[in-house]
């Protein structure tokens, strides 16, 4: 095999990856040359789940929360919602009326091709119950999510814990073991990471790329690498630039033979970890 | 029957009161699909008596187990509340080789799920040895934020450590844990001098997750800051916590430059997740000039993602 073969590595277009990249979401892939997830050996996913939703973490309870994922894969957020349920006492039960608003914190891993979503959850709101003189009454309460992401279904399933407190009331807990939220429209966990830029000298391969997500966010990426020709392989490794606080810490490594296919790759992108063996 | 359905029942034997349950699950270890197996272990997992620890351990440790398996069984004995299972998870971690990274963090991890006051020890073992990988150091202060107990006071040790990705997950553990302790002063003294923008970004956040902060030290630096995530983080945390019912000067200046700022980046900026963060900002504020400002964002924005976000219908 001659090194100058491996000089089309990153350049030439395949027809093939272009009709993927004519259906990707956004289109923001169109014409690009590069590594396209659906063309991996193994399923490789990148979970962004910023975005809105309206699955109520407490049962019994109107929500709406927006949560933004950053370059680690750290999750901050907020949002609002309003309860009504009936307490059943021992004696007698009652109506609760909440107005709340909550602070999210958490994370999204992924280990092994499962992708996992925590959420610490702190909220803080106004009740009113039917009875008499309880208005305008402090409610308090934290809730723990952990659940994970599933890829055929594109939703995270998991449990909620949740805690809380009514002034003058009392105190209570709850376990919703089947919460399921669906993720946010576009976000199936594909990737493409566009190599236009990308040079070669027959033995050293430089240049920058961008690992663009479903959801059409981009990750600013340079590419070092070092082409075999006795193996008929090149190594290539992808790492986030450090200007760019979302692709800061990610990386990928890949293998590709001389056909553009990739053998194997391994990485963290954020806050994930990905790979084919 | 589908590999996944036997997979689920296995695991639920695990917490069933089926008499030959733990011989049905051992045996369940021999399978040839890792999902059984896998499965198998959570099931023994979920009895945690002796026999199911010393079985469990026997998977982490064989050589003929593929990473996942170990890695499964890691995690099984972290949440196995007997201290056999703890003592195999830290002699396992001890005997393992450079190639078998992964297991490491495996170990860590899983160390993750007990109390801090049990796992304190083993992660100071690892934190304060300079010579460790760096991602494995990574792991065990991401393990001490999961871990139940006082993580704040742990975590307070690492704020100053020589490696910035050290320093601002620390300061991400602060920022998530539920009670990371009175310490807005040593956040404060740690910014006053924190270089790295990244760990200024999560020490605005371990500032929110405090009761009371010195507000008018805090806008001081917010408002020095140039690199976008950054800023967009001190702005949340001002937006959090400054009273816009005074006319302080970080209040005005809050309402002149930062809210048609965080207008700008919502309608301008590329990037989705700054774009929303932007969004939460104004909504967080809460005043007139923020609502006039998320009606706006909600008229122009192009995104529909973002206009869902600002909470107001077109």
């Amino acid at each position: 095999m001659s090194e100058n073969g491996f000089k089309t590595f990153f350049r030439m277009g395949l027809v093939l990856l272009a009709m993927v990249l004519l259906l990707t979401p956004a289109n923001l892939c169109a014409e690009q040359e590069g590594i396209d997830s659906d063309d991996m050996p193994c399923n490789t996913y990148i979970w962004d789940i910023t975005g809105n939703y309206d699955t109520p973490l407490f049962e019994d309870c109107e929500m709406t929360m927006t949560l933004v994922q950053d370059g680690k894969g750290k999750i901050t957020g907020s949002g609002d919602g309003i309860c009504e349920m009936y307490i059943d006492d021992d004696d007698e039960g009652f109506w609760v009326w909440i107005d709340y608003e909550f602070d999210v914190k958490g994370k999204v891993t992924q280990k092994k091709g499962i992708g996992v979503v925590k959420l610490n959850v702190k909220i803080a709101g106004m009740a009113e119950v039917d009875i008499e003189d309880l208005t305008d009454l402090k409610f308090r309460a934290k809730q723990r999510l952990a659940a994970l992401i599933n890829p055929d279904t594109l939703t995270f399933d998991g449990v909620v814990k949740s805690s809380g407190c009514i002034q003058k009331v009392g105190c209570g807990k709850e376990v919703f073991e089947n919460y399921s939220a669906d993720l946010p429209i576009g976000m199936d966990g594909s990737w493409f990471l566009a190599t236009n830029n990308i040079d070669d000298d027959g033995k050293k391969i430089m240049g920058e790329s961008t690992l663009i997500l479903a959801n059409g966010n981009q990750l600013a990426m340079t590419a070092k690498g070092r082409i075999n020709a006795r193996k008929g392989e090149a190594k290539v490794k992808f790492s986030g630039v450090k200007t760019d606080p979302g692709a800061k810490g990610s990386s990928i490594m890949a293998t590709v033979d001389e056909d553009e296919n990739v053998l194997k790759m391994k990485g963290k992108v954020l806050g994930q970890q990905i790979g084919c063996k | 029957m589908d590999n996944s359905v036997k997979a689920a029942i296995y695991e639920g034997l695990g917490y069933s009161s089926v008499l030959r349950a733990k011989e049905l699950l051992i045996t369940a270890l021999h399978n040839e699909d890792e999902g059984i197996v896998c499965a198998a272990i959570r099931g023994l997992g979920a009895i945690g008596d002796k026999d199911a620890v010393f079985m469990i351990v026997d998977m982490m440790n064989s050589d003929a187990v593929s990473e996942i398996v170990a890695g499964e069984a890691a995690g099984a004995l972290g949440q196995i509340d007997s201290p056999d299972a703890y003592i195999a998870l830290v002699d396992a971690y001890q005997s393992i080789e450079t190639s078998d990274e992964g297991i490491g963090e495996d170990i860590v991890s899983a160390l993750g799920y007990r109390d801090i006051s049990e796992t304190g020890d083993f992660f100071k073992q690892i934190l304060n040895d300079r010579a460790t990988d760096p991602a494995l150091r990574l792991a065990a202060i991401e393990a001490v934020e999961d871990s139940q107990g006082d993580a704040g006071a742990f975590l307070l040790d690492y704020l100053n450590d020589p490696d910035s990705d050290i320093r601002a997950e620390t300061a991400w553990g602060l920022a998530s844990i539920d009670e990371p302790g009175r310490i807005a002063d040593v956040l404060h003294l740690q910014l006053a001098t924190e270089e790295d923008a990244e760990v200024r970004t999560r020490l605005y956040q371990a500032l929110g997750n405090q009761e009371t902060i010195d507000i008018e030290a805090a806008a001081g630096l917010v408002y020095k800051e140039t690199v976008l995530d950054t800023k967009l983080a001190g702005y949340d945390l001002l937006a959090q916590k400054l009273d816009f019912s005074e006319t302080t000067k970080p209040v005005e200046q809050f309402a002149n430059q930062v809210i048609p700022e965080l207008q700008e980046i919502a309608l301008s900026e590329k990037n989705l997740n700054y774009k929303i963060r932007a969004v939460i900002t104004l909504q967080r504020t809460d005043t007139l000039a923020s609502l006039r400002a998320l009606e706006e964002i909600a008229e122009k924005s192009p995104d529909y993602r973002v206009v869902k976000a600002t909470g107001i219908n077109r």
